[in-house]
């Protein structure tokens, strides 16, 4: 073993005759941790057409068999530029991303250069995760020492991860260590038990060992499924009443459906009103706890991601009306894409289109995060939008379009002001998504292009010349910067 | 001697202008409001003064916002120490204005009602009487008439009327009290904006006297409304597209309210080009020449009398001027008129026609604002993205409960 370059923490300089000691885990650790630098550009979503300035993140990595490195960090997205470091150095190798689940969030990176990878080893990753005891915490600094901070176990639950909706066995660990949740390595004996995802206060969230396990199994399949999700919405059963109108025992327990979105596990099968009284064998609480056999009381979404994939049937027991009935969903992956307004975007820029001057994009989570505080600086129109059908893509409108807004030029004289719209129809048809919008815009009506909006806003109705529009083109080009599109 | 004549000279120094009415009284209202989001709870007593004027019939006018919520009003007069109790006899919330009575005679006993006058001429000088900050004596301003137009009432804060518009200094405590020209009454002060300079407003008469009137049969029916939702014609392009000939003027109907005024008689997609003869400009305002109100004879002036376009709304909210400055959010109680079926006769040929149609008419609510209002509930969006926020940061400022702060994490449970 060369020891330049090497991170092994004893060197046997002092001692030329005896043998090599057997790595310390201090060693194993800094053997098995690389830090990951990920430059990127996000797109500017109020001006779509450009780009912000680039940002750099760094995070950590775990040596996994491939080898290959693992990272949980939902700083992944829009990504130009990976760099990995080893040994608390600041020489950097450049990496690829082979593999991303932003839904989990997981990404897999690889280093094309063999001399990257001499005297690094992956570190074991836990099968269980303990639920209380010593834990610690480990990333490079800058430069130097493997920095660990220690730490203690504090909880095991169901949790969500970075902008996921995805219900993931998750560790939390009581730290001294400042800052974190950018997928630091939580150790516990001479094992991984997760990966940190998130701090709050003094407490670390990490993504447990086995859901890393599950991602690597399933990474290095022919390919990918990812994870499932439920997709419904339900509500507590804790009033009695209510249970017994239902025709539900004092023993049995449950959850009602009250939504259960087209694209998801639970669409062909489950039905709003259904009681889950049992999932895999699990019997439900009444407020949708289940006794996990390792981990104690769990909410039941877990059931859809543990040890499952896509593609798998989940046999449920439910109470329709006043009927008991087994049933098996089909587990679906859901994609952030497939949802009505999507709640990240992610290596692609907005869907927009400039027509004389009328910027029309798609309703976003991105373009409702250019409000900051959106939730209450948002207008409300898109605000219950976003809460009433945010999930709920229909067939027929997949997406909301909006008049974002209008860069100024005569042919749209009179609209200027105009800003987030909900489009409804464009030259007589009904829009349901950038494409729809962009044929529409194909055939004008008698010379004109007629854009209407939903009722109840600001303007019904705006009213183009379609010639005009046209020969703005080029002089919104001109003014504003925004590139010849489509 | 000496001591009395020292004690006539401070008052001659001091003696309260001869000019000013003595008919403007102070009016002081405690009130109690409602707490909407524990509807069984009324809020601690608070305080507040305002101003009123006598007219015949023995009544005070005020303002609506000055006694809303009241549980006393009392009245003074400023030539008098004890206050009067007083009751309301009738409240316009769409109008901002209420008018008081007082049952004890004394209280009128030497006062003249003031004649009331019309509305002013742009440019010429008005003189305000009241009580800003309270006071023992009536205070007056004097100013110009800036502007004659067309804006919303901050009280009901969905109504919009004429408004006169004055650098004469309207203050808080100034609401309710007459703006005067030769002897006359032309308006009654009501609102400002905060932090812009000489810029107060007055409710003029046409406003008023439709009100009295209205209130003559012992029961306040309010301002009719269009009931319609209209998009000015600024864009070449939609005019030609709904077959505007050149050189005239309109606006689009996007909305009908169902049951409202035009229901029935107007159409989405109808361009409304002339309300009772007078011609409708592009940005939906209308130049007066004769004019038909409600007793109130109203010339032209040099800047006809202009009606904002319905859709746009004020970018800052106007101040109702009370002793407290800070807006407490939106009020409680809001009366909403009932909408009046037109009564006037509409012209012929409307009904088997889509499209613009010369002379469309709609009956011109009384004494108020021609043309359109914003229509109550179901209609436009008339507050654009910064207007709500501030109206929103507004009632968060003030009543807390009243508006539940959108909260994504709290609709419901998801998986």
């Amino acid at each position: 073993m060369i020891l330049s370059g090497c991170a092994s923490a004893s060197p046997p300089a002092t001692r030329p005759n005896t043998l090599p000691s057997p790595p310390t885990l201090k060693d194993r650790l800094a053997a098995g941790i690389v830090t990951v630098r990920v430059t990127g550009q996000e797109w500017n979503w109020k001006t779509p057409w450009a780009k912000q300035g680039p940002w750099t993140r760094t995070m950590t990595g775990l040596v996994v068999p491939g080898p290959r490195i693992l990272v949980a960090s939902a700083g992944l997205g829009n990504h130009l530029l990976i760099e990995v470091q080893r040994d608390g150095r600041e020489q950097r190798t450049p990496a690829r991303l082979a593999l991303v689940d932003h839904e989990a969030p997981l990404g897999l990176i690889e280093v094309g250069e063999p001399a990257f990878w001499q005297g690094l080893a992956p570190l074991p990753l836990a099968e269980r995760v303990p639920t209380s005891g010593p834990a610690t915490i480990h990333r490079w600094p800058r430069s130097g020492q493997l920095d660990s901070a220690s730490g203690a176990v504090r909880l095991v639950r169901a949790g969500r991860h970075g902008l996921s909706r995805l219900s993931l066995l998750t560790v939390d660990v009581t730290t001294t260590m400042e800052g974190g949740g950018d997928s630091e390595v939580v150790v516990a004996g001479d094992e991984v038990i997760g990966l940190a995802t998130g701090k709050s206060g003094d407490q670390v969230g990490a993504m447990a060992s086995p859901v890393l396990r599950q991602f690597l199994a399933d990474a290095a399949g022919k390919s990918y499924h990812g994870f499932a999700r439920a997709g419904i919405g339900w509500q507590d059963l804790t009033n009695p009443d209510l249970r017994a109108a239902l025709g539900l025992t004092r023993a049995e327990g449950g959850i009602r459906l009250t939504r259960v979105l087209p694209h998801g596990s639970g669409a062909d099968v489950l039905r709003p009103g259904d009681v889950i009284l049992e999932i895999g064998g699990y019997a439900l609480d009444p407020t949708g706890q289940f006794e996990h056999p390792l981990y104690g009381r769990m909410s039941f979404p877990l059931l859809f991601t543990e040890g499952r994939e896509p593609g798998d049937a989940l046999p449920m027991k439910v109470l329709r009306d006043g009927q008991h009935l087994t049933v098996a969903v089909t587990l679906r992956r859901m994609q952030a894409q497939d949802d009505r307004i999507p709640p990240y975007v992610f290596e692609r820029g907005p869907d927009y289109t400039v027509v004389g001057g009328l910027v029309f994009q798609d309703l976003t989570g991105p373009y409702l995060s250019t409000w900051g505080d959106w939730s209450r600086r948002a207008p409300p129109r898109l605000l219950v939008a976003y809460d009433r059908e945010g999930q709920e893509p229909s067939p027929e409108r997949p997406r909301i379009i909006l008049l974002t807004s209008v860069l100024p030029d005569p042919a749209n004289l009179g609209y200027q002001d105009q800003r987030d719209l909900i489009v409804d129809t464009v030259n007589g048809k009904r829009v349901g998504s950038m494409d729809d919008l962009r044929q529409a815009f194909r055939e004008p009506q008698r010379g004109f292009h007629v854009v209407e909006f939903v009722p109840g806003q600001a303007m019904r109705r705006i009213v183009l010349d379609a010639a005009q529009a046209q020969a703005a083109a080029g002089r919104i080009r001109v003014a504003y910067g925004v590139p010849a599109g489509p | 001697m000496i001591l009395a004549a020292l004690g006539l000279a401070v008052a001659a120094a001091a003696a309260p202008d001869p000019q000013a009415p003595q008919s403007v009284v102070l009016v002081q209202v405690y009130r109690s409001r409602y707490d909407w989001s524990l509807p069984w709870r009324q809020e601690a007593v608070e305080g507040s003064l305002g101003s009123g004027f006598l007219i015949e019939g023995g009544r005070v006018v005020t303002n609506a916002h000055v006694v809303a919520d009241a549980r006393e009003v009392l009245v003074r007069r400023p030539d008098q120490a004890n206050p009067y109790v007083a009751t309301v006899e009738a409240v316009g919330n769409d109008c901002d204005l209420a008018v008081l009575s007082v049952s004890d005679p004394a209280f009128t006993r030497g006062l003249k009602p003031l004649p009331l006058g019309d509305v002013p001429r742009s440019g010429s000088r008005v003189q305000t009487y009241g009580f800003p900050l309270g006071g023992q004596d009536v205070s007056s301003t004097a100013g110009i008439v800036s502007r004659v137009e067309s804006r919303g009432y901050v009280h009901s804060g969905i109504d919009a009327h004429l408004v006169v518009q004055t650098d004469a200094a309207i203050n808080p405590g100034n609401s309710g009290g007459p703006v005067m020209q030769e002897g006359r009454v032309v308006g009654v002060a009501f609102q400002g904006y905060p932090g812009f300079d000489n810029m107060g407003f007055f409710i003029p008469m046409p406003v008023v006297r439709h009100f009295l009137a209205d209130i003559h049969d012992g029961q306040y029916t309010g301002f009719p409304d269009s009931g319609l939702q209209t998009t000015p014609l600024l864009s070449p392009s939609y005019r030609r597209e709904r077959g505007l000939p050149e050189g005239k003027g309109g606006v689009v109907v996007d909305f009908v309210a169902p049951g409202g005024t035009a229901d029935g008689v107007v159409e989405p997609g109808d361009v409304i080009v002339a309300v009772e003869g007078v011609p409708v400009a592009n940005d939906g305002t209308i130049g007066l020449g004769a004019r038909v109100d409600h007793g109130v004879a109203w010339r032209p002036r040099a800047d006809p009398h202009r009606d904002l376009p319905p859709h746009r709304a004020p970018r800052e909210q106007a101040q109702p001027l009370r002793s407290r400055p800070a807006l407490r959010g939106l009020r409680g109680a809001r009366v909403h008129a009932p909408r009046h079926r037109a009564a006037q006769d509409l012209r012929p040929g409307l009904a088997a026609d889509r499209g613009p149609q010369p002379g469309l008419a709609s009956p011109l609510p009384r004494g108020g604002a021609a043309g359109d209002r914003r229509p109550r509930g179901g209609g436009p969006d008339p507050c654009p993205a910064p207007c709500r926020e501030r109206a929103a940061d507004l009632r968060r400022a003030g009543r807390g409960g009243a508006h539940q702060r959108h909260d994504p994490a709290r609709a419901g449970r998801r998986g």
